[in-house]
């Protein structure tokens, strides 16, 4: 009787364990409370050094430095809209295979660990600690932002909460300056 | 049952509700263990499809429930110890390679990437086949396959929700502010 009960109760359990694996997989998928914070908002952030071209690259933002033109998303570990950001990013493919990354956080340990938490195959990125370099060489201390640049000249930094916006912006600003 | 049978009927519950955990969650998430493993694999990963993936979680899941069962407990034991033995590698490999891809494993839905914990995990599970094989030889009676099933349950239930211990505390978090900051 007891084995009957007990193969009954691990079925059980074995039941919970599927349900949460498909409501974590459901919760990856739908995002979180955060996408109500997401607007069309994209505004220029006034105290970037438009203009400004690195003196040296990082080795994974390289293609950036060469390309004619690129979008550089500047996220933080610690900021909430970063990590919808990031969910934005996870659930469209071609847009991380368009965009490049960048991973400003306080160690590269916490940075690895706020990448891994999302799906990021085919995103370019770098982790900056502190955010040392583009802080540095673009004068941008805040995040999420995104840099539009034009072979590895800084044309514009935009402040958004949602990457379609920004892909929107950058486009239209690219097509302007063409 | 004896004291070491009762320690055997312990020890390979912890087992196959490791397993159980494992298998169930790889089943409906096959997609992250595929990525992770394309990370450590690179070009040579084209193998690694959600279907290999599944197949791996129906042998832990068969060898749980082996574990649960007197006389075939020996075979589950056996091929716990293989996969911990895959399980420990896949983390060494991880570690040497430094991946970063969450992986999924063992039910966790965390971020946590191939490495130290697999190797710990997978050579626990090759030590419960070593006892199983080797130490624990003794027969156990009737109450084994009752004893671990019940503690299999439980010990599942407890991975499960320390492996989903960030879903549960967001579902029981209290509703946020919405604002619409834009900073560190």
């Amino acid at each position: 009787m007891i084995i009957v009960f007990g193969f009954v109760l691990l079925v059980l359990a074995g039941a919970l364990v599927l349900l949460f694996a498909m409501f974590g997989e459901l919760a990856s998928r739908v995002g979180t409370h955060t996408e109500s914070l997401r607007n069309d908002r994209v505004e220029p952030l006034e105290d970037a050094t438009l203009g400004a071209v690195p003196g040296n690259w990082p080795a994974e933002l390289a293609e950036v430095a060469d390309a004619e033109h690129a979008l550089l998303i500047v996220v933080s570990s610690s900021c909430r809209n970063c990590a919808d950001v990031m969910s934005q990013l996870s659930a469209d493919a071609a847009t991380r295979a368009d965009v490049f990354v960048l991973v400003s956080c306080p160690t590269a340990r916490a940075g690895r660990e706020f990448v891994a938490a999302y799906e990021t195959s085919g995103l370019r990125y770098h982790i900056d600690e502190y955010g040392s370099w583009v802080g540095t060489e673009f004068n941008v201390h805040v995040s999420p932002v995104g840099l539009v640049l034009r072979d590895g000249r800084l044309d514009s930094a935009l402040m958004f909460t949602s990457v379609a916006a920004l892909r929107a912006e950058a486009g239209q600003l690219v097509g302007h300056s063409s | 049952m004896t004291t070491t049978g009762w320690v055997e009927a312990v020890i390979n519950s912890l087992a196959a509700a490791l397993l159980l955990n494992a298998g169930l969650h790889k089943v409906v998430v096959p997609g992250r263990l595929r990525e992770a493993l394309g990370e450590l694999l690179g070009r040579r990963s084209n193998f690694v499809s959600h279907s290999l993936v599944r197949t791996l979680a129906g042998l832990e899941i068969v060898s749980a429930l082996a574990l649960t069962v007197a006389p075939v407990r020996m075979y589950g034991a056996v091929a716990a110890g293989v996969l911990g033995l895959v399980f420990a590698a896949a983390g060494l490999a991880g570690r040497l390679r430094r991946s970063t891809l969450s992986c999924g494993c063992l039910g966790g839905s965390g971020g946590r990437a191939l490495g130290m914990f697999n190797i710990v995990v997978g050579l626990a599970l090759a030590g419960v086949a070593v006892l199983n094989t080797g130490v624990a030889s003794s027969q156990v009676d009737d109450g084994y396959a009752g004893a671990v099933t019940l503690w299999a349950a439980f010990f599942a239930l407890m991975f499960c929700g320390w492996a989903n211990r960030r879903l549960i505390h967001d579902v029981f978090r209290a509703p946020v502010q919405v604002g619409s900051e834009m900073g560190k």
